[in-house]
């Protein structure tokens, strides 16, 4: 009751202070009453009951103060004096908002993307239950991985549907695009092939139409229908009814059954899908059947827990079973002498939750590096305003120390000054929530490319809202009380004794803010240092020599699979499309290759020397090629001959190795003319080459991995041919013209060939996207850190020489040289800075460990770019100190001591 | 432990005299403290006020604007009954601090 009262009695303090005033002008008038009834004349009993009573105002203050006593001052009173004080001085209030902004703006974006990649769960019933099966010994498994998510077989994925005890139920699926066009510049499709159990396991109910079932997906279905998700009906249809419609997928009709609802991305986080079939249409949609293979791994398997059985559980159960579910699935197609390896194979479960993601695994540690760095930002950005308002209250000493006199308590000063930094705290975490929006987009679009193009859900929810409030307050009891603190001691006399500036110096007050100099500094100088070192990395990268010319060069992906050419015609009709492109003008080389180098894609087989035996093997990553290829990559060629058009299928197997491949087989300097032998694989038999040829080392798969041995092999002589090529071109003409030809000439050769362009530097650069990421982000935040330490640095000293102006003067009179005046503040400066990098150094020693993992070509204590940190950060500083300095020496003693 | 400082002294002397008056102004009290104290004990405006504003505020007395005998208006209090369960407390507490103090004054 007493607290409601309190409550509502702050709602009418006008009101209040009125009464009050009422209440004490009758006390007055009462004691003259009393005076006059003495005998005293009216004039008398004025001025005596005025005496006595003393300055109303006073005493009305000290009655509205008992309200701070209980604890409940006017807020809004507060907040109306702030947002006053905010308007006199417009240019203070911006920088500190515009600051925090830019502190928790980064940090909330940065956070947002985390909370967006990491944190949030699918958007399925009870995420939590979910869980998804993976191989453990995985890299044994031989034939063709078709994704980054654990997978298994087709056939492995009906045994764990017939047998999934642990689970109430269990799904199958995996992301592969369609083609959705005829033919020309390749339209995808975000294709999702799923098990029939897969809705319903997750609980998505239909938008429209239906979704799958278990009977929709048995073997030999054919295309009975797709569902589409609501991002693609709105693209495609625009709202309006599809339900019955026909999609062209792969050059197939299907019909379109239902929609999934709005919220529904798939279970990989980070890409949506467009349209999904059962997982028994696959042969009816691809050219290869992959349902009864045993060397295609690609279904990923997810299943919903039993609320009786943990994740443990499961795991142990399926690691039992493994045995018999491998040996059950092995068919003819796999290689004889990897068998014992597929049978020793475990399967094991784990939680599943958010979803699987290779966002997840590719950003994790770069996201969580980041964030640790938009902490230091905003620690720095922290410091940096509690000396702005330090300043601000220094200046505002007397007014302080007039409302100290008049009988203010301590609390309310408090009170006060917390306000406004309240007040502040809020707009900045108001306009920071903006500019995360702004920049959260930013970061996505960034990292998103024409390729890879990546979705996230971006949702204020409560994590990110308490996470901004935390921050918002917490900023604002750093910066604000220590400001509150300080003001609430100024002693009112000696704010009141002077007359200006230039006495109120004491060392403590410099000491603090020192203190906090010396701290920015040193985070600063972690951040710098962390920018210079992901930088460098970056830079070895970027100009790490994969052994070939990047620049320049184009890839074009092709599929002929409309044509319907023949296996054993593949070969010719390859070869003259690459006449073609070579006679193009301004096409200086062209070749074809099945692995485009540092794509990402990568083969691998065993090898061993002709006469050794077969247990004498080595690993070596392969690439088949056409004639020309080290020609248009700029591959020097050391000994022997490249491929020519007198290989073909019916002469000799012949190969071109790199050096590390003759040495690692210990073939010496001369390997040409001799033989090897390559592992049987599923598609070819063990088989034995010729080397002819010897090149120089290059990357193969990544350019953060050593050169390794690499065996190429002729495109004419792979009895297997697919349907595609990846043609690599050098030209001299610009991107466009150089691309409007050579789509002329595809077209010439058959309207129905589909391509896509891109670069290879492009696609290099795509695959350091998370290293750019790091460099850019980090390397602004160093620079917003510099900038952030100049400021702080320089407020200091301007403040130190202003307070100090009397003493200067002083010593000018006593006959102080300008030079000497200069050295005596700069050496101040100095030994904050010094005290500062000290400080940063260590604590980057400290913290260097952390981001070992993500440099690549340095250490992470790197000596070098320490010092070079620790060089800039301190010329950056000095300078800024130096303007201050200066001022000093221009100090007109005269005009100083007079103005005492 | 008995508390005990100004502020509660005051306090037991404004609760007590509403307590004997029944009803009073805020000049009323003070002029009471000082005659029934034989002007010992003079009370300062400036505590005063204060002092029952606090009070109101507390919920132990509430407060009416009433005319006074000779015609003038005044805010008169009373005490409520949260104040004279304060009263109660507060006259036990004072007398364990006489107590007190008593004892360490006899010390020898």
């Amino acid at each position: 009751m007493a607290l409601l009262r309190r409550v509502l009695s702050l709602r009418r303090r006008t009101r209040m202070e009125r009464e009050i005033d009422a209440e004490l002008r009758e006390h007055v008038a009462m004691s003259i009453d009393d005076n006059m009834a003495q005998g005293m004349s009216r004039e008398e009993a004025e001025r005596d009951a005025r005496r006595r009573f003393g300055n109303p105002a006073v005493i009305r203050e000290r009655v509205s103060a008992e309200d701070a006593t209980l604890g409940l001052e006017s807020l809004w009173h507060d907040a109306r004096s702030a947002l006053r004080v905010f308007v006199k001085s417009p240019g203070f209030s911006f920088i500190v908002v515009a600051t925090l902004a830019l502190g928790i703006g980064a940090n909330t974006a940065i956070f947002e993307l985390l909370d967006a990649v990491l944190l949030q769960s699918l958007p399925v019933r009870n995420p939590q239950e979910l869980a998804q099966v993976r191989v453990v010994n995985m890299h044994k498994a031989r034939g063709s991985v078709f994704s980054g998510y654990p997978v298994v077989t087709n056939l492995i994925w009906d045994k764990l549907r017939g047998d999934h005890q642990g689970f109430s139920g269990i799904a199958a699926w995996r992301d592969l695009p369609f083609f959705g066009d005829s033919g020309g510049d390749a339209r995808f499709l975000k294709g999702l092939y799923v098990s029939g159990e897969f809705f319903g396991v997750l609980g998505v109910r239909p938008m429209a139409g239906r979704l799958f079932t278990p009977a929709d997906d048995r073997l030999g279905c054919g295309l009975q229908g797709a569902v589409i998700s609501y991002g693609f009906w709105q693209q495609e249809f625009g709202g309006r009814p599809a339900l019955g419609e026909k999609l062209k997928l792969n050059d197939k009709y299907v019909e379109i059954i239902g929609i999934t609802p709005p919220n529904f991305f798939g279970v990989a986080v980070g890409s949506t899908f467009d349209v999904a079939v059962p997982i028994c249409s696959q042969p009816d949609l691809d050219t290869t059947n992959m349902l009864n293979a045993s060397t295609k791994w690609w279904v990923s398997v997810i299943g919903r827990l039993d609320p009786a059985s943990s994740v443990e559980q499961v795991a142990a159960h399926l690691e039992t079973n493994s045995p018999g579910i491998f040996a059950s699935t092995l068919r003819a197609d796999y290689p004889p002498a990897s068998v014992k390896d597929y049978l020793a194979m475990k399967l094991t479960a784990e939680p599943s939750a958010a979803g699987v993601s290779t966002l997840r695994e590719m950003y994790s540690r770069p996201l969580r590096f980041l964030l640790g760095t938009a902490g230091l930002v905003l620690l720095i950005t922290c410091t940096n305003l509690a000396s702005l308002m330090l300043a601000r209250t220094t200046a505002r000493e007397r007014d302080m120390a007039v409302r100290l006199a008049i009988g203010a308590g301590r609390w309310r000063l408090i009170r006060l000054v917390l306000g406004e930094s309240l007040l502040l705290s809020i707009a900045g975490a108001v306009a920071g929530a903006a500019l995360a929006q702004a920049l959260s987009r930013a970061l996505v679009a960034y990292l998103s490319t024409q390729n890879s193009p990546i979705s996230l859900d971006f949702k204020l929810d409560w994590r990110l809202f308490a996470f901004l409030l935390g921050i918002s307050l917490l900023t604002c009891l750093l910066f604000g009380l220590a400001a509150a603190v300080r003001a609430s001691r100024t002693p009112p006399s000696a704010a009141m004794k002077a007359g200006g500036p230039g006495m109120t110096a004491s060392r403590g007050r410099l000491g603090f803010r020192g203190a906090l100099v010396v701290s920015q500094v040193a985070l600063s100088l972690v951040l710098l240092f962390g920018a210079l070192l992901f930088t460098q990395s970056l830079r070895n990268l970027l100009s790490n020599d994969p052994g070939f010319q990047v620049k320049g060069v184009r890839v074009a992906g092709l599929n002929f699979a409309r044509l319907k050419i023949p296996v054993d015609g593949r070969a010719a009709f390859q070869r003259q499309l690459l006449d073609r492109i070579r006679s193009i003008p301004g096409v200086e080389d062209a070749a074809d290759t099945n692995v485009v180098p540092l794509s990402g894609t990568s083969w691998s087989n065993a090898v061993w020397i002709d006469g050794h035996d077969s247990t004498v093997r080595q690993e070596s990553d392969f690439s088949t090629v056409s004639p020309k290829y080290f020609k248009t990559l700029r591959i020097p060629m050391v000994a022997g001959r490249d491929f020519n058009d007198h290989d073909t299928s019916q002469s000799p197997s012949v190969a071109v190795v790199n050096e590390a491949f003759a040495k690692k087989l210990g073939l010496g300097a001369n390997p040409l003319g001799e033989h090897f032998w390559r592992e049987a694989t599923p598609s070819a038999p063990m088989q034995s080459y010729l080397i002819v040829g010897l090149v120089r080392d290059t990357k193969y798969s990544g350019i953060r991995l050593p050169m390794g041995p690499i065996a190429y092999l002729a495109r004419a002589q792979d009895s297997s041919l697919d349907n595609v090529m990846q043609l690599l071109f050098r030209s001299n003409l610009p991107v466009g013209t150089q691309e409007v030809a050579i789509r002329q000439a595809f077209l010439n050769v058959g309207a129905g060939i589909r391509f896509k362009f891109d670069g290879l530097e492009d696609q290099i650069g795509q695959s350091l996207l998370a290293e750019r990421l790091l460099a850019t982000l980090s390397g602004f935040f160093g620079a917003l850190a510099v900038v952030l330490a100049m400021t702080g640095l320089y407020g200091v000293m301007s403040y130190t020489v202003t307070e100090r102006t009397t003493e200067i003067g002083i010593r000018m009179a006593l006959g102080a040289q300008r030079s000497s005046i200069t050295a005596m503040i700069l050496g101040k400066a100095a030994k904050l800075l010094a005290t500062g990098l000290v400080l940063g150094i260590s604590l980057s020693l400290a913290a260097a460990s952390a981001a070992g993992a993500l440099l690549f070509g340095l250490k992470p204590r790197d000596p070098a770019t320490l010092a070079g940190a620790s060089l800039l950060l301190a010329v950056v500083t000095v300078l800024a100190s130096l303007v201050p300095s200066l001022r000093a020496a221009n100090v007109n003693p005269t005009k100083a001591l007079r103005a005492e | 432990m008995a508390k005990n400082d100004l502020q509660g002294t005051l306090d037991l002397l404004i609760l007590k005299t509403l307590s004997q008056l029944g009803s009073m102004h805020g000049y009323g009290i003070l002029m009471h403290i000082r005659r029934v104290s034989d002007e010992l004990l003079i009370v300062e405006e400036g505590s005063l006020y204060p002092a029952l504003h606090r009070m109101q505020q507390n919920g132990w007395v509430r407060a009416s604007w009433a005319m006074t005998d000779y015609g003038r208006k005044a805010k008169w209090y009373a005490l409520t009954r949260a104040g004279r369960e304060q009263l109660v407390s507060r006259e036990k507490n004072w007398a364990q601090v006489v107590k007190g103090v008593d004892a360490v004054l006899r010390f020898a």
